[in-house]
């Protein structure tokens, strides 16, 4: 499965869903390719660090940029079980060429006013790049939820309104564990002390993706 | 809102990505007497401490950490 982790507003937690479920499904045995196509590079950083860390970063990381996101993964998808890639979070040449490989297009967002115009705009993306991949499946999450209030749901009832992304009710709450794990090269599951609240968030992510 | 043009082909709609690309950083040379020097950092370099910095909060001092990021890069490319 070639996952992308994208959208076009950048610090919504793509590369944190990414470089956990990267870990989380390499722990399953699967071969798994990460490939960074973002600029700032997080999603390498992260694999320098745990590879640092573990001394085993337990999956491939590459860098790629433009056009090169298509044609090289297309080639390497082959020899792994599993590809999951990062973009940056911004209309590019990057994103819109992970789009036409995509199996699967997870899109975070923040239950935020500006957040919410840009799903938008995403979702008209996500129309255009249907047109050529017409199996992509592009589902959008909410994360750094708030733990009280109404703002989840309000902006869950205007994400169910799209009508290229579907709303997976699978919510990733603000928590410290999330950026803990991330500054030490692991995943949430990882992470000691557990945070349990984190781990079954992000664990009904990977559930939803990866074992329908 | 922008006007969007539907996308012929898959390469028509790679091509329609509306990220602006960044320009080439130029040297800047401070006019100061007392502050008379040009920094020449490698993009690669920035880009890498900027990326370390983003991924290791910093926990007690931002400035001491990134001196510490720049040091550390300084040695990996050294």
């Amino acid at each position: 499965m070639i996952l992308v982790c994208g959208g076009i507003k950048g610090g919504v937690g793509k590369t944190t869903v990414a470089t956990n479920l990267a870990v989380m499904r390499s722990l399953t045995g699967s071969d798994v390719l990460l490939v960074d196509g973002d600029p700032q590079g997080t999603a390498s950083g992260f694999a320098a660090v745990r590879e640092e860390v573990l001394a085993n970063c337990g999956f491939t990381t590459i860098k790629l940029s433009g056009n090169a996101v298509k044609t090289d993964v297309k080639r390497l998808a082959e020899k792994y079980d599993d590809v999951i890639i990062d973009v940056g979070g911004t209309d590019s040449i990057a994103q819109r060429s992970a789009l036409l490989i995509a199996d699967v297009y997870v899109t975070p967002f923040k239950p935020s006013s500006f957040d919410l115009w840009a799903i938008e705009d995403t979702d008209a993306l996500v129309a255009d790049a249907k047109a050529f991949n017409e199996n992509l499946k592009a589902i959008c999450i909410l994360n750094m939820a708030d733990s009280q209030g109404k703002d989840n749901s309000d902006a869950a009832d205007i994400v169910e309104k799209m009508q290229n992304l579907s709303y997976q009710n699978t919510p990733l709450g603000s928590r410290k564990a999330f950026r803990n794990a991330a500054s030490s090269g692991l995943s949430v599951i990882e992470l000691k002390p557990r945070d349990e609240k984190a781990i079954a968030e992000i664990q009904a992510v990977y559930n939803s993706i990866y074992l329908v | 809102m922008a006007i969007r043009l539907k996308p012929k082909t898959a390469d028509e709609f790679v091509s329609q990505a509306a990220a602006v690309s960044v320009t080439e950083p130029k040297a800047v040379e401070i006019k100061d007497p007392e502050v008379k020097f040009v920094v020449r950092i490698p993009r690669e370099l920035v880009e890498a401490i900027d990326s370390d910095r983003t991924s290791h909060p910093p926990k007690q001092s931002r400035n001491s950490w990134i001196i510490q990021a720049v040091v550390n890069q300084l040695k990996k490319v050294n």
